[in-house]
């Protein structure tokens, strides 16, 4: 007995508009745990929302075909959903409409006019199966990203709902708050207080162990259908439409190669227990690793910098210095004094004490504007102009003549896929266009230094590798300088050359992306995890300090005895 | 942080219901309004700022100074009228202006007047729990999803406001520092580039809000449960029929007759 069916469903905006989700059908049936993947754009959330009943009831749009929860017909029963099917939305701030956590999960459950001790037995249930007793009279507002996305799944698990679809839970998450968020659906599934779940997120890796079935989407429609092992055995296409794959599994073709009755490998444990068997060496250039430093000439220079808002120091005592030329990242926990550091190193703020100088001048007597570019994590923030021309052309006529700047705005268009797109409105562009857009904005200054607030959240890999070698490309041929603060540790392991972690408003430690994961001691202080294929390498060489730290070094560098 | 916002506390004025909080602040409206003599309002404020301190527990120092701040339109009051009212003792001449002490009277009495509004008006912001409001409306009848509207945007102030230091920061770093000058349009340039974005935003978590409250089965019914129940003692009724007693006390002692005020022309 199928739990949702879906029967050429199609949907298109207006009339006119290509369709999102293309002649679609496909069901779910009890007990399964889907993981519905697909590039930026291919329907993945458009799909969530038909099935919790309000795509297109509420957000409009034009839809043909039959959507049935059970036996109900969705689409043409008004509130048919409300109580059964509960839907997470990506963003927790915007859905999260109450002042204290208690408020917030109780909402839907009065809303459903169920009895006062029914709601009572829920909210106890909910705060305690998401572990958020501690702040059940606590603002939402005043709590961490990790703690309000549990908060949006706790407030949808108390409406007990038979099917529970989650949209990008781990989405803007640190790698610790990740981690809570993962737990609670890891125990969610495990009492099997719903019959149905479908969780949107482009974090195969993360969500693998526990997906029952993937669900590939590409402009629409069902690319891939199946088992993960079924599925991730095309990590090759998956790869090609933007997608990011485990890591795990980038080794699996090398293990099938060798061993081909082997078992898909889900966690770094498994696969290391499977390559373990293979006799495994490592025969990578450790000379090249040891002098990392080609970087000589100080671009940023940060001295005994300390900062508080009034409650207590934020940063007590920064010292951090990055060279010239190099492509840095700041990581550490949410709330550890990232983004105050880089509104100091900005300008933006002014320090209580310590000093900070920018390519060798005190940014305290010579402003650092002009010089630094700062691209904000959410790209709307920063846009001031009412088309994409004049959004890059913005503070850019004052500085150079009118030839340079028609070549510098066609060659920024092109680099970053903009072509023809001049005369739309930023707003109107999509999300990987926004971002897009926001850094080609900076670029297009020629600026000194590019400071990155989390530059690819939500982006899919392609978006990821483009702007990612568009930041190399600029480091190379004009000296440009990256500091960027991410939560993405593959990301820091494939592109960064220097990493520095902030924990409690200190730096504590600075180095290559390498020496970082091999400090066991630090990463568990400041709740970090290295990438899989690094925790694979040094479970198989525990005494090598150059283990490759990216799938690419790991393929090339790892030799099996005897194959 | 201003002391606007709701602060959690188990000071007299918390725990009073929002009902009886509400009466309280119409009989000091009503009391400011029938009052002319500068010296009453005076007073009456001081009364007001004493209750803040010592009953709602709102730190003095901070409490004068966001009064100051949303009252700074109260010193211009005093000076207009003191320049523009018709009085008849002139104080001294200034060129076309003949300052007047009924003027000046006048003047004191409105800004002493607004501190005042201002200054119970925190007391009731800063004491009441927003859910507690909502409640009380549906109570008295207000539809829910009405009353659900209001308290939803209070929901949300401390997010615009960090939203538009964001956009603020952003757009400095892009190079737009507020000039001063310019003129008009120039005004106008820079508080519409900071709109837009503040709007754009504001439009789309708007819908996203409206998405997630229709999931959670937001105004499928005409009614809903509402686990929180109110719960105030009435013996703060007795504290509201004190003040009320002494509003009624002055009237009759004073011949400021709340009656001749509303339904006579005022005494000049």
């Amino acid at each position: 007995m199928e739990k949702i069916t879906l029967q050429n469903i199609r949907f298109s905006y207006t009339t006119n508009s290509p369709p999102v989700i293309d002649n679609l059908s496909l069901d779910f049936k009890p007990g399964e745990i889907v993981l519905l993947v697909g590039p930026t754009g291919s329907g993945k959330t458009t799909l969530l929302q038909i099935i919790a009943g309000v795509t297109p009831q509420i957000t409009g749009g034009r839809i043909s075909g039959t959507a049935l929860l059970d036996s109900t017909d969705i689409l043409r029963t008004s509130g048919a959903c409300r109580g059964r099917v509960g839907l997470v939305l990506q963003d927790p701030e915007a859905q999260l409409v109450n002042l204290t956590v208690m408020d917030e999960i109780i909402f839907g459950p009065e809303n459903l006019r169920l009895p006062v001790e029914e709601i009572r037995e829920r909210l106890e249930w909910t705060l305690k199966k998401c572990r958020l007793e501690a702040v059940r009279e606590d603002y939402v507002y005043a709590l961490s990203g990790g703690q309000k996305q549990r908060i949006a799944i706790a407030s949808g698990l108390a409406m007990k709902p038979e099917v529970l679809l989650l949209d990008g839970p781990l989405t803007n998450l640190d790698p610790e708050g990740a981690r809570e968020v993962l737990q609670t659906i890891y125990e969610l599934i495990e009492s099997q207080s719903t019959q149905m779940v479908v969780i949107s997120s482009n974090k195969i890796d993360a969500l693998l162990p526990l997906a029952t079935r993937i669900l590939v989407l590409d402009h629409g429609k069902i690319a891939f259908d199946g088992k993960p092992e079924e599925v991730l055995s095309l990590a090759d296409k998956l790869s090609e439409m933007g997608l990011f794959i485990p890591e795990v599994v980038s080794l699996w073709p090398t293990i099938l190669n060798m061993e081909p009755e082997a078992i898909l490998p889900k966690t770094a444990e498994e696969a290391a227990k499977i390559l373990g068997k293979l006799n495994p060496l490592h025969s990578g250039n450790k000379m090249d690793r040891a002098n990392g430093s080609d970087y000589h000439e100080a671009i940023i220079e940060v001295k005994g910098l300390t900062y508080d808002y009034g409650r207590g120091p934020v940063l007590s005592g920064v010292d951090l210095t990055i060279n010239k030329g190099e492509f840095a990242a700041v990581v550490g926990q949410n709330g550890s004094g990232k983004s105050t550091l880089m509104s100091l190193i900005t300008g933006l703020r002014v320090p209580k004490t310590g000093t900070i100088t920018i390519a060798g001048k005190d940014i305290q007597k010579v402003s650092p504007q002009g010089i630094v570019g700062y691209v904000f994590q959410y790209p709307e923030h920063q846009f001031v102009a009412d088309t994409v021309g004049k959004e890059l052309r913005f503070g850019l006529e004052e500085r150079i003549g009118s030839d340079e700047l028609e070549w510098r705005i066609k060659e920024i268009l092109n680099l970053f896929g903009l072509e023809g797109r001049e005369n739309e409105s930023p707003y109107t562009l999509s999300v990987g266009e926004k971002r897009m857009l926001s850094v080609a904005s900076m670029l297009v200054l020629r600026p000194k230094l590019l400071i990155l607030d989390e530059p690819t959240t939500g982006l899919d890999r392609h978006l990821t590798t483009t702007l990612m070698k568009i930041l190399r490309q600029f480091v190379e041929d004009f000296e440009l300088t990256v500091l960027q603060v991410s939560h993405d540790m593959e990301q820091v392991a494939e592109y960064c050359t220097k990493v520095a972690v902030i924990d409690q408003g200190r730096v504590v430690i600075t180095g290559t992306p390498r020496e970082l994961f091999l400090d066991a001691d630090v990463l568990r202080q400041a709740k970090l995890y290295a990438p899989v294929i690094c925790r694979i390498a040094q479970m198989l060489f525990p005494n090598d300090n150059a283990i490759p730290v990216t799938v690419h070094q790991f393929l090339e560098e790892v030799q099996y005895a005897g194959h | 942080m201003p002391v606007i916002e709701f602060t959690k506390g188990k000071t007299f004025f918390h725990r009073l219901s929002p009902m009886q909080k509400i009466v309280w602040g119409l009989i000091i409206l009503i009391w400011l309004f029938v009052t002319f003599n500068p010296l009453h309002t005076l007073i009456l404020g001081m009364i007001i700022f004493a209750h803040a301190v010592f009953l709602a527990r709102i730190p003095a120092g901070r409490l004068a100074k966001t009064v100051l701040i949303i009252g700074v339109a109260s010193v211009f009051i005093v000076l207009f009228q003191t320049l523009l009212y018709h009085g008849k003792t002139i104080l001294f001449t200034l060129g076309p202006f003949h300052p007047t002490l009924e003027g000046l009277y006048v003047g004191l009495a409105i800004a002493f007047r607004i501190l005042s509004i201002v200054a119970s008006s925190l007391i009731i912001a800063r004491t009441t729990d927003p859910h507690d409001i909502f409640l009380t409306m549906v109570s008295i009848g207000m539809p829910y999803k009405l009353a659900y509207g209001l308290f939803i945007a209070l929901r949300y102030i401390p997010l615009m406001e960090y939203e538009a230091g964001n956009i603020q920061s952003a757009q400095f770093v892009r190079g737009i520092v507020k000039k001063k000058g310019g003129g008009l349009k120039n005004t106008f340039t820079q508080i519409s580039k900071f709109l837009i974005p503040f709007v754009a935003i504001g439009i789309r978590r708007a819908d996203q809000s409206a998405l997630a409250m229709e999931v959670r089965g937001f105004g499928l019914y005409e009614t809903r449960t509402n686990l929180r129940e109110l719960k105030f003692s009435k013996s703060g009724w007795i504290f509201v029929a004190v003040w009320a007693a002494a509003f009624i006390a002055y009237n009759l002692v004073l011949e400021a007759n709340v009656f001749s005020v509303i339904f006579f022309e005022p005494p000049h």
